[in-house]
């Protein structure tokens, strides 16, 4: 009886598995030979390995409905059962046809590589043991999880998208699939190049993956006839298909970017740079060269700290939010401004660069900087909106003129002046920050700015600043969402300005202008 | 006429609806979706969407897929195919109007969703953003809808195969890909994916691929009409005749000739492909005139495949280069011992035997190639033994840092191909090869520095890197970190970060700066100190080699065009460039792998 039902397995679909023999091989063929001849591959087992990992899956799906899951289709599951012969015999005869043709595919598949290689490939008894265990592991994996999906009929769709939308999440996730058993085992970079090392584990584990399968393909094919597995062999309709299909694709996609889990790298640090910390402000400064004394990179990293401490608690910043500040001597860096920075992605830190052995170099600025840097942090760039960004560049100015001496004061004054009279102010210069910067250059609309907070501070009072401040630059924004977009457009800097001045800002940017007007710009720079 | 097919129209339409339902589930999905993980005011069209057309042609086509495969055989399978053929309804106008609401229905979703990314452009403008780029959006909207109506066209004969249909993709794509890979002159006409070719930058001008679309225009007519030969011939009886020649005698004969003679066609076919290469993988410039013996020579003889085993090599070559393999042989293991103590490399990384293929043509302008445990090298009979020695030494590195990485740093190649390079360079350099012999390498790499800074965060990314230099530049540049590391942190230092990369518990995927902060860090090392470092040491390169970089013009401007079906480029050189230049000095222009694919 065995045998009869062998013939009819053979008889009812030897056309299909003759066609998936020759289109895996023939494939498999093609990617063998190209890799092999153009010389830009491992060899010609490469290809084999890359051939199995794309087409077994597809064989799979075809092996798991001619085997299984067409008998339920077409009901002759029933006239299957009438026959004088276990049930589990069955599915022990369609189980071993499966995957026995699999292992055929399979190991033909490396016998084509072999054959391109010609003899280019030293195949010795142990290689050729790695290269088939480890390629019929993952040809049975694969056969044996369809074979099994077969046994669910209509409710193998919502599987299949679920493994594939998993497999998609997970390439994408921080988990390294390809180390995993069964996917250690085809992985490209050592398939078919590993000659000594068995892959135990892996085969260890592929194996026993494939035993629960086995297993699970018995439970499903010997429940009884009238419960679950007869509704499991219904077809789906097409209404069923595309509704189950839409809500398994949305569902997953919308738990994509909350699982998604980015890799954890070590904390930012400086092994070796010097630190102070002030009331929960941590400063690092590294130097170019480690021999020389450090007294500098002390002093500034102390006035810094205690500098940056005071602002934090002027701006709201509790001081658990407050980013580490690193600081790295860069003795070749822009000559002008002597400071640059560079973004850290995912870290609450700030990396700023500064030639402060440099006779150019201003503390002040670097203190400034590094603090429009933090509130950029904070809000996770938000504050870099132009309607928002002058805020901080007169914060920025603020800041940095607080301990200046006034013969730099009087150039920033000098500078705002020429800049208002050349080009005027009005609140479409402050609401389209980006082109006024660059009309004026971004170090004279810097001093506008400054001016603008200056004027501010002697009219409404430094409490004013403040609370303005902090209402436009100071709002802490810590997942990228449309939440902070309906934050900014809720809380327009102009009304943050009201709420903080009681004027308005339109009539405020009058004031302001005509006070940098005021400044009498000196004669020579007038020429 | 009209009355009739509008109603076919409209049962079609009917038909569709749990596919129109999925369409508009997932646009309304989107447009909620966006507003979970991204700042709407801040996603430019032109970044966002036109760019990089990629993503989104394959959902569209997996939803033509979706669309199309099975819609001709839905009738048929719910048995209501001969009532249908009763009504006064042809089989044309039924096929016409299921392949047009698909293609209507899928153009919609993408027409309203470039709707909704304008509305998002508008919300990101700021005062200094470009005017939004009408001419981008209509050729993308153009391009867009053409590949929609040509997925559909393609994928209506496919339907009639079910689930086979999904093998036949899957192949075409397959073969599709390793033809592009081989370089066949003009296949990437046959490949949709390709058509959308958006230009670098926003103003300039995006060129209408018409000669690629007239291609997949007769593709698509051709699969129109097949697709509609086999609806028209699709019988209502449950394919009994199909079935009665399949399993009759001469039924089997045929497919068994048919399958087996495919094969040997396949075979053929790809063998007669391989002849178009030459030996170290290049194509030749005339194809035409060149004949199988000049290009493959016979594998008997001089040519015939050899072996050779050290302890911990084995040398896979041809004959004729026996004597050149058995000396290089006798030095392997010593190359080996070497570089392994170099590298502090452990016993599991050096376990077992590295293969050594000479026997095989490799990648164009390669000396070797190095995979796990495996090296593919040339060896001309010009190459001396020491020269072979170090090549050797540098595809060692090679081996031994997947070894140590665990393949970890394969993964994050595009980051990490600089490191690759510079420690085998470093390697071979060092170990293998004269102290002066570098001396080319330091000039290339102060002449590219002279011409503009090579900065480390250029080299953590092949992408920025291939935009403005010669990629090939993580040779000397790589080398040139791995120095500045080795004198600020030691001999040990290229060691330690390897052990660093390789550990267990490094998180894996990490790319760009962040995969060489954490290294660094687990090594205890500054990064930002070996960075610090190379900038001093390329300060030095340009002081050294700065009458040799004066001598060298440096092209800024120039033209390129089409003519006579080449591209001719012209470029703009300083006056009496020539004279200044070295002796025999030349220009060679050396195309992008981008650029070539864009010229085909």
């Amino acid at each position: 009886m065995t045998g009869v039902l062998i013939q009819k397995e053979l008889r009812r679909h030897w056309p299909a598995f003759l066609l998936l023999g020759f289109l895996t091989w023939s494939a498999i063929f093609i990617a063998a030979f190209r890799l092999n001849a153009d010389g830009t591959g491992a060899g010609a087992f490469t290809g084999v390995g890359w051939g199995l990992f794309w087409l077994i899956p597809v064989t799979g799906i075809i092996l798991g409905r001619a085997l299984i899951s067409s008998e339920y289709q077409a009901k002759t599951q029933i006239f299957l059962e009438g026959l004088p012969l276990p049930k589990w015999r069955m599915i022990t005869l369609k189980l071993v046809l499966g995957f026995l043709l699999t292992c055929i595919y399979t190991m033909g598949s490396i016998a084509i590589g072999w054959l391109i290689s010609m003899g280019a490939e030293i195949v010795t008894p142990k290689f050729l043991g790695i290269m088939t265990a480890s390629a019929c592991g993952w040809s049975l994996f694969v056969t044996g999880f369809f074979l099994v999906t077969g046994f669910l009929g209509r409710y193998r769709l919502i599987i299949y998208l679920t493994l594939a939308l998993s497999i998609r999440m997970i390439r994408n996730s921080s988990i390294p699939i390809r180390e995993f058993p069964p996917f250690a085992l085809i992985d490209s970079s050592r398939f078919g190049l590993e000659k000594e090392v068995w892959p135990v584990f892996d085969l260890q584990v592929t194996g026993l993956i494939i035993l629960g399968w086995i297993v699970a393909a018995y439970t499903l094919g010997l429940a009884k006839e009238g419960n679950i597995s007869s509704m499991l062999g219904e077809k789906m309709s097409y209404r069923e298909k595309m509704f189950i299909g839409g809500a398994f694709g949305i569902g997953f996609m919308t738990l994509f970017p909350f699982i998604l889990n980015e890799p954890k790298p070590e904390p930012f640090d400086i092994p070796g740079a010097v630190e102070e910390e002030w009331e929960g402000v941590v400063v690092k400064i590294s130097p170019e060269e480690l021999e020389k004394p450090v007294d500098l990179e002390v002093a500034i990293a102390g006035k810094l700290a205690r500098r940056l401490a005071k602002q934090r608690d002027w701006l709201g910043i509790s001081k658990e939010d407050f980013p580490g500040i690193f600081i790295v001597e860069k003795s070749d860096i822009d000559e002008e401004e002597r400071i640059d920075w560079e973004e850290i992605p995912e870290e609450n830190v700030v990396l700023m660069y500064a030639g402060y052995r440099q006779p150019e170099f201003s503390e002040n600025r670097l203190l400034s900087w590094t603090l429009s840097q933090v509130v950029r942090k904070y809000s996770k760039s938000r504050v870099s909106h132009e309607d928002r960004w002058w805020v901080v560049c007169g914060l920025e100015g603020l800041w940095e003129m607080e301990q200046t001496d006034a013969d730099t004061i009087k150039a920033r004054e000098q500078m705002a002046a020429k800049t208002v009279k050349q080009h005027g102010l009005t609140i479409d210069n402050l609401m389209g920050w980006s082109k006024y910067q660059d009309d004026v250059e971004w170090r004279n609309a810097d001093a506008v700015a400054w001016m603008g907070m200056r004027k501010l501070e002697q009219t409404a009072g430094s409490e004013a600043v403040r609370t303005f401040a902090r209402m436009a630059v100071a709002h802490q924004v810590t997942r990228t969402d449309g939440r902070a977009v309906a934050w900014d457009y809720l809380h327009p800097v102009t009304s943050a300005f009201e709420k903080a001045t009681g004027e308005s800002l339109e009539n405020f940017v009058t004031e302001w202008r005509d006070y940098i007007l005021s400044v009498d710009i000196e004669k020579e720079d007038v020429e | 006429m009209i009355r009739r097919f509008t109603a076919v129209l409209w049962k079609e339409w009917k038909g569709l609806q749990p596919f129109y339902f999925l369409l508009v589930a997932l646009f309304v999905f989107g447009l909620v979706l966006v507003q979970f993980v991204d700042f709407m005011d801040e996603y430019p069209i032109w970044d966002k969407v036109i760019k990089s057309p990629g993503d989104s042609l394959i959902i569209t086509y997996i939803l033509c897929m979706v669309g199309v495969l099975g819609v001709l055989t839905r009738e048929k399978d719910e048995g209501i195919l001969t009532y249908l053929d009763g009504l006064p309804v042809s089989r044309l106008s039924m096929y016409i109007a299921k392949g047009f609401l698909v293609f209507l229905m899928v153009s919609m979703l993408d027409i309203f969703w470039i709707i909704e990314s304008m509305l998002y452009d508008i919300l990101s403008r700021e005062s200094d953003s470009p005017p939004m780029p009408w001419n981008h959006i209509g050729t993308f909207l153009f391009l867009n809808t053409f590949l929609i109506a040509f997925f559909v066209c393609t994928l209506l004969p496919l339907s009639f195969l079910r689930l086979w249909s999904l093998l036949v993709i899957a192949a075409w794509f397959l073969i599709l890909g390793i033809l592009k890979t081989v370089g066949i002159p003009f296949v990437t006409w046959l490949d949709p994916f390709e058509l959308m070719q958006p230009p670098e930058e926003i103003d300039d001008k995006w060129v209408i691929p018409w000669k690629h679309i007239s291609v997949l225009s007769v593709i698509a007519g051709f699969s129109w009409i097949t697709g509609l030969s086999f609806y028209g011939m699709m019988s209502a009886v449950t394919g009994r005749k199909a079935k009665e020649f399949i399993t009759s005698r001469w039924g089997k004969v045929l497919i068994g000739t048919g399958v087996f003679g495919g094969l040997v066609i396949l075979m053929v076919l790809t063998s007669m492909l391989f002849y178009f290469m030459d030996l170290n993988g290049e194509l030749p410039e005339e194809p035409t005139t060149v004949t199988a013996k000049d290009i493959r020579p016979a594998i008997e003889g001089g040519n015939a495949i050899a072996t050779a085993a050290t302890e911990k090599f084995e040398f896979v070559y041809r004959k004729k280069m026996e004597k050149r393999v058995k000396t290089l042989a006798k030095d392997a293991d010593d190359i080996l011992r070497k570089v392994a103590e170099y590298l502090e490399a452990d016993g599991d990384a050096t376990t077992g035997r590295i293969t050594v293929d000479f026997s095989n043509p490799l990648g164009s302008h390669n000396a070797g190639q190095a995979y796990w445990k495996k090296i593919r090298m040339a060896f001309p009979e010009k190459l001396s033994g020491a020269e072979a020695k170090a090549i050797l030494g540098h595809e060692v590195t090679h081996v031994l840092i997947n070894n140590m990485t665990g393949s970890r740093l394969e993964e994050a190649f595009a980051s990490a191909r600089w490191f690759h390079e510079g420690l085998a360079s470093y390697v071979e350099f060092t170990l293998f090869r004269e102290k002066e012999a570098a001396l080319d390498y330091e000039r290339w790499l102060a002449l590219s520095s002279t011409w503009g800074e090579v900065n480390f965060q250029e080299l953590v990314s092949s992408a920025a890197l291939v935009k403005s230099r010669d990629p090939n530049l993580v040779y000397p540049a790589g080398m040139e970190w791995i120095r500045a590391a080795v004198d600020v942190y030691g001999d040990d230092c290229p060691a330690k970060l390897l052990k660093a990369l390789g550990r267990p518990d490094a998180p894996p995927k990490l790319e760009g700066l962040a995969l060489w902060r954490d290294a660094c860090l687990v090594a205890g090392y500054d990064l930002e100190r070996i960075r610090s470092r190379f900038r001093v040491r390329l300060k030095n390169l340009r002081e050294t080699h700065k009458e040799v970089c004066a001598k060298l013009p440096e092209v800024k401007k120039g033209t390129a065009e089409r003519k006579d079906g080449k591209i001719v480029i012209t470029p703009e050189l300083p006056e009496g460039w020539r004279e200044k230049a070295p002796k025999g000095a030349e220009i060679l222009c050396r195309p992008g792998q981008m650029a070539i694919q864009r010229n085909q």
